[in-house]
């Protein structure tokens, strides 16, 4: 609790850190609020007033099959969201115990388990995504668990990489002596000394996890139509753009760089408040 | 003052630096005069370092000159502008601090490094730079100067970067040295060849040396002068024989005797025969062929530990003694099954503890622990001390329930001299005499039968070293300890120990008495560890010499 307070007054002296929590608290209103906030049904094709300029009816114009882009980038909130968070804090959830056991056990198991890991990592993400979407089809969850596979093997690695350095620490021999097993020594020693990094990294994550749904949902690899999802907001309009039909695209791409933004502040911020020279400086 | 009719080389008066509002120094007066070495003498936080950067006018930009002014050479300092206050560093004033191998870059063979200090101070070209160099490495007493020069950081030993970071700073000829702990880290005998080398290059070259320290041993063989510093202020300031017969100020009598060893008693009734491994009594622990080898990739082997037997009656020390690298730690980590040993016995209470699998030594790991050389990093970060101490209650069958784990941690605490609140407490907030405590509070949580103390002394203040000599003796005593002391630190073997094993490249190259051995090595290496001690007691300077030679 008091940790709580100390981020907070730590975040009100860092502008940084403060348009970062501002973005997230924005967002956390329109995931919330989202019904009451929207002018218009999200997913209601209306033909007649299709491709409208922003106007006080629709205050950020309507798409092609006459969708309000303002309700719709609200409604989006919570698919994006929902998506990018979930896979984060699954890959989270999967690749800190696959890191700390790799890192901890050194045997042929755990270097197999890292080149696979490499394997991983080493694939274009968009073929993959869409390779991956394509045999499990285009729903929201298949999306977000791609997202998660991509993810296990950057947090699997970061922690493994502090495991590696923490388990010949002194105190780790220290603990041996005192009797400790393996398990109390991972989870108990090690595990509360390794997290840190990932715990930043989670909020860096969130915010490539939007811009790779996005990304999917536009080169057609991501949810489908009419499901309000900021990528797929910017690629039906991209077809108009060149139409001047701007705002299609314009809004649902600025949605994408506010909340990346968030997250990217974040991120550097609770790096910080992590940092130990913090307290010196 | 005798020699008041020189100038100075320097003179600091009245120097007070704050940092923010914390006051740092307060004060200070220090006078050194040509061909004179001064010691300043004081424990963690009494500012020495602070005075080491002021005189170079290094201090970080927190700090501020609040008062006062200091003089090198009969000029001040303090209104110095940058061109002049380069030649101030290095060409008037050189430090030399700890840790050569950190002021070294490594990534450029040292010979350019000094050449590099020579033109910068000298005009000359970079071949007749790079012969100078040479030249400085051979007078530093640098063998094969010409291959070390081109030798980079990493390929050389401490003792030698020390060297090479002493030919740095005498380059340009300055008048005073300052050594800041310069040879703290550094193996005794090592660390003997290069105050001797710093001395008397010194005194050839006719420059003031201040030898900024915390041993009181390295003072009184080295420094006519010494200044004694507490809080930010010189305690006392006199010659190194009066302050050593008799300090006049309270503090000053405190750390003196700190600083003594104090042989301790036998306790045992009947004499231990003093060949390896043969007591009279059982003992608690013996080993006996000890053996411990390591591979190298490069296809090579180091003989860690190699053919090691001793043994330990209850109650009773034995000090392993040896520079680094000797495998005294080796051994103590094979005892508790940290390393495998390759080959050997361990027989402690009629069980070989080298031949139980994993499983069956964790109970016997109640009776034997170990307490660990650096108090911080044994200590896991995030942990209270409560839960560090209850840790290894695990393995004790007679504490079970929360409530007798805790009863039991506050016993430990006020067994090491520790108030009970400090069981809510995290390692980085205490001190470094409380975490040692702590950490012996842990290993002997289980009322162990036998533990083994690694470098319990090492990087403390000398107050505290010697509290915590006290605490280990007394502890040892009430608890029928048989007790494994590896050290390096002769003084702290003198009062500790009972019997003594002198360790070289993994062997055992004597083993007695302690009493025996201090009065009558026989082993010429034996000879040579205790010939590079700096007693204080003995304040014979002249005598020592030649065995270094």
């Amino acid at each position: 609790m008091t940790q709580i307070l100390d981020f907070i007054r730590f975040t009100l002296r860092r502008p940084a850190a403060l348009i970062g929590t501002t973005l997230l608290i924005l967002q956390i209103v329109a995931i919330v609020f989202a019904p009451w906030l929207a002018t218009h049904s999200p997913t209601t094709a209306d033909p007649i007033s299709s491709l409208q300029p922003p106007s006080a009816e629709h205050w950020l114009g309507t798409d092609v099959s006459g969708m309000d882009i303002y309700s719709r980038i609200i409604f989006a909130t919570r698919i994006n969201l929902l998506i990018s968070v979930t896979a984060v804090l699954f890959a989270f959830l999967v690749g800190v115990p696959i890191g700390l056991l790799v890192g901890y056990y050194r045997n042929w198991a755990s270097t197999l388990t890292m080149r696979v890991l490499d394997f991983i990592q080493s694939f274009p993400i968009f073929v993959l995504g869409m390779a991956l979407v394509s045999v499990m089809g285009q729903e929201i969850w298949n999306v977000a668990i791609v997202l998660a596979i991509l993810f296990i093997p950057v947090f699997a690695r970061l922690i493994r990489a502090e495991v590696l350095s923490l388990r010949e620490r002194p105190f780790i021999a220290a603990a041996r002596c005192s009797g400790a097993m393996d398990a109390t020594i991972m989870f108990r020693h090690i595990l509360p000394n390794a997290l840190t990094p990932s715990i930043v990294q989670v909020s860096i994550s969130i915010g490539m996890a939007i811009l790779l749904t996005a990304g999917l949902s536009f080169i057609g690899a991501g949810v489908r139509m009419p499901v309000p999802e900021w990528g797929l907001m910017v690629s039906v309009g991209s077809q108009q753009m060149i139409l001047g039909v701007w705002w299609v695209s314009l809004f649902p791409g600025l949605a994408i760089v506010f909340s990346v933004l968030s997250f990217a502040l974040l991120g550097d911020s609770v790096r910080e408040y992590f940092d130990p020279r913090r307290e010196t400086a | 003052m005798a020699e008041a009719e020189k100038a100075p080389l320097v003179e600091v008066t009245g120097l007070t630096v704050a940092f923010d509002s914390v006051v740092a120094l307060d004060g200070v007066d220090i006078t050194l005069q040509t061909d004179q070495v001064l010691g300043i003498v004081g424990e963690t936080g009494a500012g020495k370092s602070v005075l080491a950067r002021a005189l170079i006018r290094l201090l970080p930009s927190s700090a501020e000159i609040v008062a006062g002014d200091i003089k090198v050479a009969g000029r001040s300092v303090a209104g110095l502008a940058p061109e002049g206050l380069r030649r101030l560093r290095g060409g008037e004033i050189a430090l030399i601090g700890t840790d050569a191998k950190a002021l070294l870059d490594p990534v450029r063979p040292v010979g350019e490094q000094v050449a590099d200090v020579l033109q910068a101070h000298k005009r000359m070209g970079r071949k007749e730079a790079l012969t100078a160099a040479i030249d400085l490495f051979t007078q530093v007493g640098i063998v094969d100067p010409e291959q070390r020069a081109n030798a980079y950081p990493h390929q050389l030993s401490g003792g030698m970067a020390q060297r090479i970071i002493i030919a740095m700073a005498l380059v340009a000829g300055p008048k005073v040295v300052l050594a800041d702990d310069a040879t703290l880290g550094l193996d005794a005998t090592i660390q003997v060849q290069v105050l001797d080398l710093l001395v008397s290059r010194c005194r050839d070259l006719g420059m003031g040396a201040l030898i900024i320290t915390h041993d009181l041993g390295i003072v009184a063989k080295y420094c006519d002068r010494v200044a004694i510093m507490r809080n930010g202020k010189i305690e006392e300031e006199t010659t190194t024989a009066a302050f050593l017969r008799a300090p006049s100020t309270p503090y000053g009598v405190q750390l003196l005797a700190a600083a003594k060893a104090r042989p301790i008693p036998m306790t045992v009734a009947e004499p231990v025969a003093a060949t390896a491994g043969a007591t009279v009594t059982a003992p608690a622990i013996e080993v006996v062929g000890l053996r411990k080898h390591f591979n190298m990739p490069s296809g090579h082997v180091i003989r860690a530990v190699d053919d090691v037997s001793f043994s330990i009656p209850r109650g009773e020390t034995l000090a392993l003694v040896g520079e680094s690298g000797s495998g005294k730690t080796t051994v103590g980590q094979c005892l508790v099954r940290l390393l495998s040993a390759d080959t050997g016995k361990v027989n402690f209470g009629g069980t070989d503890l080298l031949s139980l699998s994993e499983r069956d030594f964790r109970p016997v790991r109640k009776n034997i622990q170990m307490v660990f050389q650096e108090p911080y990093v044994a200590l896991n970060p995030r942990w209270r001390v409560e839960d560090l101490i209850s840790e290894p209650l695990a393995l004790d069958p007679t504490v079970t329930g929360s409530a007798a784990r805790h009863k039991r941690v506050l016993e430990m605490l006020d067994l090491v001299r520790l108030p009970g609140k400090l069981a809510k407490s995290y390692p980085h907030q205490l001190t470094a005499g409380e975490q040692k405590r702590v950490g012996m509070a842990r290993a002997l949580a289980t009322r162990p039968e036998f533990v083994i103390f690694d470098e319990p002394t090492t990087a403390l203040d000398i107050r505290i070293r010697a509290q915590i000599i006290d605490l280990i003796r007394d502890l040892q005593r009430d608890m029928a300890l048989a007790t494994l002391f590896i050290t390096h630190d002769l003084n702290s073997v003198r009062s500790l120990a009972h019997n003594v094993a002198v360790m070289r490249y993994g062997k055992i190259v004597e083993i007695g008495e302690a009493a025996r051995i201090f009065a009558a090595p026989e082993h010429d290496y034996t000879k040579m560890l205790l010939g590079a001690e700096l007693p204080i007691e003995e304040f014979v300077p002249a005598q020592k010499q030649g065995i270094l030679a």
